[in-house]
């Protein structure tokens, strides 16, 4: 498709990015990065896993979302007795029937807060995130395809790291960005504050239809990434594995691995998601640029010297984008 | 009648009944030498006469073997004499033996069978004698005999005087490929050079460019790629900027505190936003432009030649020099 014609095709399916941004921004002071990250997940297929302390407005965030997109929401606090049957479903016996007959969890939803998921054991934490990956959930003899669009939002809270199960390298992979979140600053503070000590609460309403997402996901696909993106996007997640073959001797002793397939893969679509909300048929480095550090923080693992060091993977990253030379 | 011609009557019958050939087939086994000394052969000779029709099956080299008796070769059946009514065969082998001592060598059979009926017959048994060698302990011990060394022929010398030239040759193609290939980046030369001051090596890359002709061959990506590359590194050795890992909005962000004049940053930017449009968004830009292009990028070198250069930059003379002599170096 031509660029010309890639573009209007955005401009005219890209519509409701603004309309959706500014709805959510009724209610959400501030956290541009989160909405703009929720956003490309969302277009772009993926999932997402977010970090910070609570009360930032990640549950308000993802609820304002779904509510604005006509959708279904659930969210499941995790927690250490929780069973893998309390998110799929389970089959229960009738006995008017006299027959099992299956009760769908609350993972049947288009948009799923899994709040502190490292508070579950590791079999809970599996079953989310197979159905995240295959998108079906099969409860007995049944399998169910998991409704579109179907995005889950993960929460990890940094304090009281006490009797949790972190999750394990390969699962945090599945993951298409992490996303850590700040404190709002001191304007946005006391805008949150105004906003919440007010008669009534601002709500949301519903300005898009599941539909249109299904359809905006497919432009997005569409976007041009030339060559040259692509060698740039590999050559990152390669300097993340071979840090010497990138003149970055210094990391080397500070990775114990680098970024997967996955790493390049969910990098060019999250680029190719964030160049559509940019309302832009191609990608540029500087979108690459944008999202590489939420795509590739959970995939970078640090060796204890790194950790003695306090080096984290936001420093690697930056050493990284700072050595590979921008097409 | 008496008893004598009752006798010859019933032989009568019987030859007219089995037939004249069932009486001709017979087997003969014969070892030559019948001893022999340890490690040595002996010839085993078997010769057979039987009806010319039919099939004749022999015996196999497992028939002669036993656990002390080898077939060193089994040779083929040779044939003596043939007509209408016999056949006569004769087969060589090699046998040995390992052991001393006397080594029987069993009957062997044989069958004829034709239309339907099987003749078996057999030869008489053999026996192979085998002597030990006598070792002289009392002598002195001999070295072992050198490898023999067989003369080089011509046949064997003639694949290396075929692979030897060629490989001669193909080095000397390979040295002089690589003599005549041109420097893959002659950009580099010029920028490594620490006394060549920013503008004038970037300039003179600039000149190289233009004379490559590279958007006149259709060849836009690669000259719009170039064209940022040695802007890049003109703003990295002249404003000590890392421009070639950075983004064009990165570029122009720090370009902004380091030039007071948004027109040359204004120049700058458009350069660097078309190329980016070219690079990856496929945008073809008019010839014009491109040319236009390179001019902008000159003219942004020029305007941002640094005060100790000033001199230069008012005698365009000294500086047209100096880009000459190095693009010549280029």
């Amino acid at each position: 498709m031509d660029i010309k014609e890639l573009n209007e095709k955005i401009q005219q399916e890209g519509v409701f990015v603004n309309t959706l941004t500014g709805e959510m921004q009724k209610v959400i002071v501030g956290q541009k990065e989160m909405i703009d990250r929720l956003l490309i997940a969302l277009l772009a297929d993926g999932h997402i896993l977010l970090e910070g302390v609570p009360g930032l407005a990640k549950t308000l965030a993802i609820k304002s979302l779904s509510m604005a997109i006509k959708a279904r929401f659930s969210r499941i606090q995790f927690t250490p007795d929780l069973l893998p049957a309390d998110l799929i479903g389970t089959m229960i016996y009738s006995q008017k029937s006299e027959e099992f007959l299956v009760r769908k969890g609350p993972l049947f939803a288009n948009f799923i807060l899994a709040d502190e998921i490292n508070r579950a054991p590791a079999k809970v934490q599996s079953a989310l995130l197979e159905a995240m990956q295959e998108r079906q959930v099969t409860i007995g003899d049944h399998t169910f395809a998991l409704d579109e669009p179907f995005l889950v939002m993960a929460t990890e809270n940094p304090l009281e790291q006490e009797g949790t199960y972190p999750l394990p390298e390969a699962q945090v992979d599945r993951f298409m960005l992490k996303v850590i979140i700040g404190y709002p600053g001191r304007e946005e503070e006391k805008r949150i504050l105004r906003l919440n000590v007010q008669q009534e609460f601002p709500a949301t309403s519903p300005v898009v239809e599941p539909a249109d997402i299904i359809r905006a996901r497919k432009v997005v696909r569409d976007v041009y990434l030339d060559e040259k993106i692509e060698n740039y996007i590999t050559d990152i997640v390669f300097a993340s594995r071979f840090p010497d073959q990138y003149k970055l001797p210094s990391l080397s002793p500070l990775i114990s691995y680098g970024g997967s397939p996955r790493a390049s893969i969910n990098m060019a679509l999250a680029s190719k998601a964030y160049a559509f909300i940019r309302q832009r048929g191609y990608v540029i480095p500087e979108d690459v640029r944008a999202i590489c550090h939420d795509v590739l923080r959970h995939r970078i693992g640090l060796t204890y010297e790194a950790e003695a060091e306090n080096i984290t993977t936001e420093d690697i990253i930056n050493d990284i984008l700072n050595k590979v030379e921008v097409p | 009648m008496g008893t004598t011609q009752y006798i010859i009557t019933g032989c009568l019958f019987l030859c007219l009944f089995k037939g004249q050939p069932s009486c001709a087939q017979q087997a003969r086994m014969e070892l030559i030498p019948e001893e022999i000394v340890l490690g040595q052969h002996s010839r085993l000779v078997i010769e057979l006469e039987a009806p010319s029709w039919g099939v004749i099956v022999l015996p196999g080299a497992g028939d002669i073997e036993s656990e002390s008796i080898e077939v060193v070769r089994y040779g083929a059946p040779d044939t003596l004499h043939r007509d209408g009514q016999l056949i006569a065969l004769r087969q060589n082998h090699l046998i040995t033996a390992w052991g001393e001592g006397y080594f029987p060598i069993t009957p062997l059979i044989f069958k004829h069978i034709a239309n339907g009926d099987t003749t078996v017959f057999e030869s008489k048994a053999a026996l192979l004698q085998v002597q030990g060698v006598e070792v002289d302990m009392a002598g002195q011990y001999k070295d072992i005999r050198p490898i023999i060394r067989i003369p080089l022929g011509l046949k064997d010398l003639m694949p290396w005087l075929l692979i030897i030239p060629a490989m001669v040759l193909l080095l000397y193609f390979m040295i002089r490929w690589m003599r005549n290939r041109k420097p893959a980046v002659a950009e580099e030369s010029i920028w490594e050079k620490p006394d060549v001051p920013a503008h004038i090596a970037a300039i003179s890359s600039l000149e190289t460019l233009r004379r490559k002709k590279l958007w006149q061959a259709g060849k836009t990506k690669q000259y719009y790629s170039e064209l940022t590359t040695i802007l890049r590194l003109y703003v990295y050795k002249r404003f000590e900027i890392n421009a070639l890992e950075m983004t064009t909005s990165e570029i122009m962000h720090l370009l902004n505190n380091k030039l007071d004049r948004s027109s040359i940053r204004g120049k700058a930017r458009e350069i660097m936003e078309v190329a980016d449009l070219v690079k990856f968004a496929k945008y073809q830009p008019d010839p014009e432009a491109n040319e236009q292009a390179l001019e902008t990028a000159l003219e942004f070198v020029r305007n941002t030649i640094p005060a100790e250069h000033a001199g230069e930059q008012t005698g365009d003379v000294s500086i047209a020099e100096s880009v000459k002599k190095n693009t010549d170096a280029v």
